[in-house]
């Protein structure tokens, strides 16, 4: 299904390989994603799933010495993004997709004012005056909730809840049509993950922009996501809207990941995780990734590699014991 | 990584490789700068006395004459019809001033240009009957420590100022407090002025050639009084008034000078400016430049940079074939009369097992060759001359006879039967050995120390910089033998004798250069000083001698060399650019 | 700001004044007489001591000490006992053209050794990152003595281009600048590599690369400003070490500056060359080490914010109420 225009986003089988001290670390396995517009996707899984990987796949801003290989295809507004020029993606970047980053602490450059960062993406992309993109770089702040008085200051004299506000204020600057948000409350305190989370709905709402939410946290993609997509060991193993997924998780990784969330209503002796460890993502199995830990395992299922199911409207899993 | 280590050391041994081949290139003997910093303070010539002497090449001066090599000078220069524009001399010193109370050392600005003198001294040491009146018209002896002297009375400074006795007075007295003029102090008793024009000086003491090594010293610069109380610092270093030939032009501290003839010299009379070198103006504006490395200025030489510059004795081969003693093509080499002498001195003091022992003494004597210790020293005997006797034969009052008999002949077999005879084994004594690192380079200690090793003295090597080593030289517990060089204040011998051996002119309890504190020697030296007849001359050398106290190796001098298109050196002691002769076709580095 | 820089110029007086009664005392310590060398060899005992008294050399220390220090304050650092002239006029002369060595050949440095270390870092462990990196070793290997006789073979006595010494006008400044400055482009070229490459994984690059800018702009504009500081101090190491060290070009080069003056003055045992070379110098260095720490501040806005002495502002209470 390549160019969709129900779809803002379609993925195709993207694969990417890192290389490290000479070991191939195969970190997305075959990805296939479908966002459509003014959608809400999250992407759920463990660290090191691959997530944040899918994300800078899209924006194409893998690390140069590190990434050996990118192949598939990314499908934004009827254009590979994996066969577009340089040129075209750095007008891409910022006005048309943005990234909200997962450390606020890092993720603003310590000498430059706040009001320079979030207008320098306004006068790269939108075709204003200095002056006109300082003024648009205060309202975004107001937007945000920071007074506009704090425009000239630098990050190191802000929190890091109002620093991810800063951030958001970026990605959203020149109003992009998706916004991709890397696990953006993780870093912060429960109450000011709340007042983010309404900031970024709002101004989803507000600006009608679609987006990709990426986290572990399944509290976090009931609130804001209305599809949903869990990733394990670079693959998507399950997807589908948010009611599919939460009212009949299908794929053993899920349920297991469902039962791992305990319910304040009960009492629990003990957390019941899901057994074992992701797998080494330069040793991976043969057969299906999830296997040694699955109950549902059988033999076949360690040396064939599962297939797609189609579970009924848009629910798919990647399991053979289904 | 590997590839790194790899390169590493391609590059060491690339490094390696080119500092082998270079060292054949330019400089012979491969030392860039030998010590040869040519120290400007350190040079025995400050204190402003340069100890020349002449051995005039015919005829006969003083007591004894003696016939020198005719290879070198003594004295040149000519007065030539018409005058080039330029010529640039390289300065081995960048403490380069024009001041007229400044120091005068070799390789730096030449005064004489500059500022006159009473008299002018035709070359080294030449006794005040053959020095030429300069400033002053004419002298009169009255007595044995007295003399008047007339001053022309037309003397026109530069800047149209009058020259009188008064002035004459108050510059030497100002050179005396100033501190650069210290033998004004120790010659010269006091000055009374007779009238405007009329000086008479009082000697301190009879010593032979004393009154015209003070009425014709390179420090004795002459400059007027109220001009020189009423100018600002910068008027005095940079555009002074000058009674010499020439003024100055432009001057750049550390760096260059550049002086120009005057129009306007006071001295109008040709017959009377005869023989003075600066009054010839024979070129027009004279540059110097400061360069204080002696390859570079071999460089700057070699490149048409400077027309004359002195070279290190080690970079003559560039401008001399030593073997027929012509000079190379397309330079002129001036070979100076060599009027240093280069001794080794034993120390004579109870501190020191040399000092106890006058067989131990003769063995380390009769174990040295000055000839290889001159050669060591880079010197040749195109540029020195080696010695029989403690003293140089260009000096007045040296005896020829010395020249015939046998001086210290380098005898291993007899300096290993004198050091049995003074009671040690071979290999049992040690002795300390002082140098100055910036005069004198490894080889020397190495043929000292190995001559000495070859008879069994075994030699502790002291060598230290300059400074350090004119303090340890005082001090009579640091060494037992000492190589350093010395001349004579006067030209004379007999001032040779009492400024090393005079007791009184050391501090309380050093009793002499080499700590020799012996009645006997006192007493010959007030009989020279006294009556410096041949007789007595004699008598001190072989007192000398019969002590073991000190034994002279070789006489050098610095050497210069000019581009061809300067045919003759000006030169008295001091190089006399004015005196210079110049072909027709001379074309100057300044051009 | 201005109060920091007002008492760092302050703290400077104490440091200068350590800096004399060291170089007072160890110059008096140093053996080797000055009056000796001053009149050479001929002169007797007598005169010896004559000159000693006028020069004021008996006196004592203390006495000394504090005549120099009043000289020292209005600028009068005396006669130089060997050309009885003033040193305080030689110093005024020979030191702005040190100076100029130093800032020339640290420009040179520079303008060569940041580019360079930029473009290593980008193409970090490829090819032109080795070669240059080979390249700069060669040249901190040169011993400067030995390049300055080569450059003066080379372009003074066979191409005839630059004279090989002396002072005159720019084109006596061009060899001595090549000879002082190429030791330390390698020093420089290395530190902006170390530097750029820590920068360039930091979070806030990967926020730039988003917005959409330009492989140069993030470069240039968020990368070297952050990789600055670290690059800042070890110029203006360089730059101090220069000051001193520009003895052996100076020597090779005939070329009238600081420290053949010094070296002059310690090897004649000249005092007041020697003291009021060092106290130039001293000056200078400590200067130089302000002017550092000044433009840490203009790069960097934290630090700025610590010599104000200004707290993180008034960003907690801003924060409650939003």
């Amino acid at each position: 299904m390549a160019g969709n225009s129900e779809n803002l986003l379609s993925i195709r089988d993207l694969k990417v390989e890192y290389s490290s001290g000479g070991k191939i670390i195969n970190a997305v396995n075959g990805v296939t994603l479908d966002l459509p517009k003014g959608g809400a996707l999250g992407l759920v899984g463990e660290t090191g799933a691959g997530k944040t990987t899918i994300a800078k796949a899209i924006l194409q801003i893998l690390p140069d010495h590190a990434t050996r290989s990118v192949t598939g295809e990314i499908f934004f507004e009827d254009r590979d993004l994996l066969k577009t020029p340089e040129e075209e993606l750095q007008k891409i970047r910022g006005g048309d997709i943005s990234m909200v980053f997962q450390d606020p602490m890092t993720a603003l450059n310590p000498i430059m004012t706040v009001g320079d960062q979030i207008a320098e993406g306004i006068h790269l992309h939108q075709n204003k005056t200095k002056t006109e993109a300082r003024q648009e770089a205060i309202r975004m702040l107001e937007t945000v909730g920071i007074s506009a008085d704090r425009v000239d200051e630098y990050p190191y004299q802000f929190s890091g809840g109002m620093k991810q506000r800063v951030v958001i204020a970026i990605a959203l600057a020149c109003a992009p049509q998706l916004l991709i948000a890397d696990e953006p409350t993780t870093a912060l305190d429960v109450t000011i993950q709340a007042q983010v989370l309404d900031l970024i709905r709002n101004l989803k709402e507000s600006q009608d922009t679609s987006l990709i939410l990426i986290t572990h946290d399944l509290g976090v993609v009931a609130e804001i996501c209305d599809h949903v997509a869990v990733i394990y060991a670079g693959e998507v193993v399950e997807r589908g809207t948010l009611e599919e997924i939460f009212d009949h998780p299908t794929h053993p990784y899920t349920v297991g990941l469902f039962g791992a969330i305990p319910e304040l209503h009960k009492k629990v002796d003990r957390l019941s995780p899901i057994a074992g460890l992701p797998p080494d993502p330069t040793d991976l199995p043969q057969g299906c990734y999830f296997a040694p830990r699955c109950p549902r395992a059988t033999k076949a299922c360690a040396e064939k590699h599962p297939s797609v199911k189609h579970l009924g409207g848009t629910h798919y899993a990647l399991c053979d014991q289904i | 990584m590997n590839l790194k280590k790899i390169l590493v050391l391609l590059l060491s041994l690339a490094m390696v490789f080119s500092l082998a081949a270079c060292s054949g290139g330019t400089d012979e003997g491969g030392s860039t700068d030998d010590g040869n910093t040519t120290p400007d303070a350190t040079e025995p010539d400050d204190g402003g006395s340069t100890p020349d002497d002449g051995g005039e090449q015919e005829g006969t001066t003083g007591a004894d004459s003696h016939l020198v090599s005719t290879e070198f000078i003594t004295q040149s220069g000519a007065n030539q019809d018409g005058q080039v524009d330029n010529v640039v001399i390289a300065m081995s010193s960048t403490s380069v001033n024009v001041g007229p109370f400044a120091p005068n050392s070799p390789g730096s600005v030449g005064k004489s240009a500059l500022y006159g003198k009473l008299f002018f001294q035709p070359y080294s040491g030449a006794p005040i009957e053959e020095c030429i009146p300069w400033l002053a018209s004419g002298y009169e002896q009255i007595d044995e420590v007295t003399y008047r002297v007339t001053l022309y009375d037309y003397i026109t400074d530069s800047k149209g100022n009058q020259i009188t006795a008064d002035d004459v007075i108050w510059s030497g007295q100002t050179s005396l407090e100033i501190g650069q003029f210290v033998d004004y102090g120790a010659g010269v008793e006091s000055v009374e002025k007779e009238d405007d024009y009329t000086l008479v000086f009082h000697m301190t003491n009879t010593s032979p050639n004393l009154f015209a090594s003070i009425v014709c010293n390179g420090n004795f610069c002459i400059v007027d009084q109220e001009w020189y109380e009423g100018a600002s610092d910068e008027e005095k270093s940079t555009d002074p008034a000058t009674t010499s030939a020439y003024t100055v032009k432009e001057f750049v501290s550390g760096s260059r000078a550049v002086l120009e003839a005057r129009d306007d010299y006071w001295q109008t009379d040709a017959a009377l400016n005869e023989g003075i070198l600066p009054a010839y103006q024979n070129v027009k504006t004279v540059t110097y430049t400061a360069i204080t490395e002696a390859s570079m200025r071999v460089i700057a030489l070699q490149n048409g940079e400077v027309d004359i510059s002195p070279i290190s004795s080690t970079d003559l081969g560039n401008f001399y074939d030593s073997a027929t003693g012509e000079s190379l093509e397309g330079w002129t080499v001036l070979r100076p009369a060599p009027t240093y002498v280069q001794a080794i001195f034993p120390n004579m003091s109870d501190q020191s097992i040399v000092g106890q022992n006058l067989d131990l003494r003769k063995a380390i004597f009769h174990a040295l060759d000055a000839e290889s210790i001159m050669m060591a020293a880079g010197e040749s005997t195109a540029t020195s001359i080696l010695l029989n006797a403690f003293g140089n034969p260009l000096y007045q009052g040296y005896q020829s006879v010395w020249d015939e008999g046998d001086y210290w002949e380098y005898d291993p077999e007899l300096a290993s039967e004198y050091l049995a005879s003074a009671g040690f084994e071979p290999g049992e004594v040690t002795v300390r050995l002082l140098t100055s690192s910036g005069l004198y380079t490894d080889s020397v200690r190495s043929v000292i120390i190995s001559q000495l090793n070859a008879v069994g003295i075994n030699v502790e090597n002291i060598s230290v910089e300059q400074a350090l080593f004119s303090t340890y030289k005082n001090d009579k517990t640091v060494w037992d033998l000492m190589m350093d060089l010395k001349g004579s204040a006067t030209g004379h011998i007999a001032n040779l004798y009492s400024y090393n051996f005079d007791a009184d002119n050391y501090a309380e309890g050093q009793d002499g250069v080499n700590f020799w504190k012996d009645q006997g020697v006192y007493d010959l030296i007030d009989k020279v000083n006294d009556d410096p007849s041949d007789a007595n001359i004699q008598e001190f050398e072989q007192y000398l001698r019969d002590n073991a106290a000190i034994m002279g190796l070789y006489g050098n001098s610095v050497i210069n060399v000019a581009q061809d298109g300067v045919t003759e050196f000006g030169y008295n002691g001091m190089l006399e650019p004015a005196a210079c002769v110049y072909a027709d076709d001379y074309v100057s580095a300044g051009d | 700001m201005l109060r920091f820089i007002g008492r760092r110029l302050l703290q400077m007086i104490p440091i200068l004044l350590v800096v004399a009664v060291i170089i007072f005392t160890l110059m008096e310590l140093v053996p080797g007489d000055p009056v000796r060398i001053m009149l050479g060899d001929f002169a007797t005992e007598a005169q010896v001591e004559e000159e000693r008294e006028r020069l004021g050399l008996n006196r004592p220390f203390l006495e000394r000490f504090w005549e120099f220090i009043k000289g020292a304050v209005q600028l009068d650092f005396g006669v130089s006992y060997i050309t009885k002239t003033s040193v305080s006029d030689e110093l005024i002369e020979r030191f702005p053209r040190t100076l100029k060595l130093a800032l020339l050949s640290i420009c040179v440095s520079a303008l060569f050794g940041i580019p360079i270390g930029i473009l290593c870092a980008i193409k970090a462990n490829k090819l032109p990152d080795r070669i240059a990196l080979v390249l700069t070793l060669l040249c901190n290997s040169m011993p400067s003595f030995w390049l300055a006789l080569l450059l003066v073979l080379l372009f003074s006595v066979n191409l005839n281009w630059l004279p090989s010494g002396g002072i005159g006008g720019a084109q006596y400044y061009v060899l001595p600048v090549i000879s002082s400055s190429i030791g330390s482009i390698a020093g420089i070229a290395r530190q902006t590599r170390a530097s750029m490459l820590e920068v360039i994984r930091a979070d806030y690059i990967t926020t730039a690369k988003s917005k959409g800018l330009s492989q140069k702009a993030v470069i240039l504009k968020h990368a070297l400003g952050n990789a600055l500081i670290p690059i800042i101090t070890v110029i203006g190491g360089q730059f101090s070490f220069l000051m001193g060290g520009t003895t052996i070009v100076e020597s090779v080069y005939s070329f009238p500056g600081l420290g053949l003056y010094i070296i002059s003055g310690i090897n004649n045992r000249d005092y007041p060359i020697v003291r009021g070379g060092v106290l130039y110098i001293a000056f200078t260095f400590s200067f130089i080490m302000l002017l550092i720490d000044i433009i840490y501040a203009f790069v960097d806005p934290r630090i700025r914010s610590q010599y104000s002495g200004k707290k993180k502002k008034k960003s907690k209470e801003a924060e409650a109420a939003a």
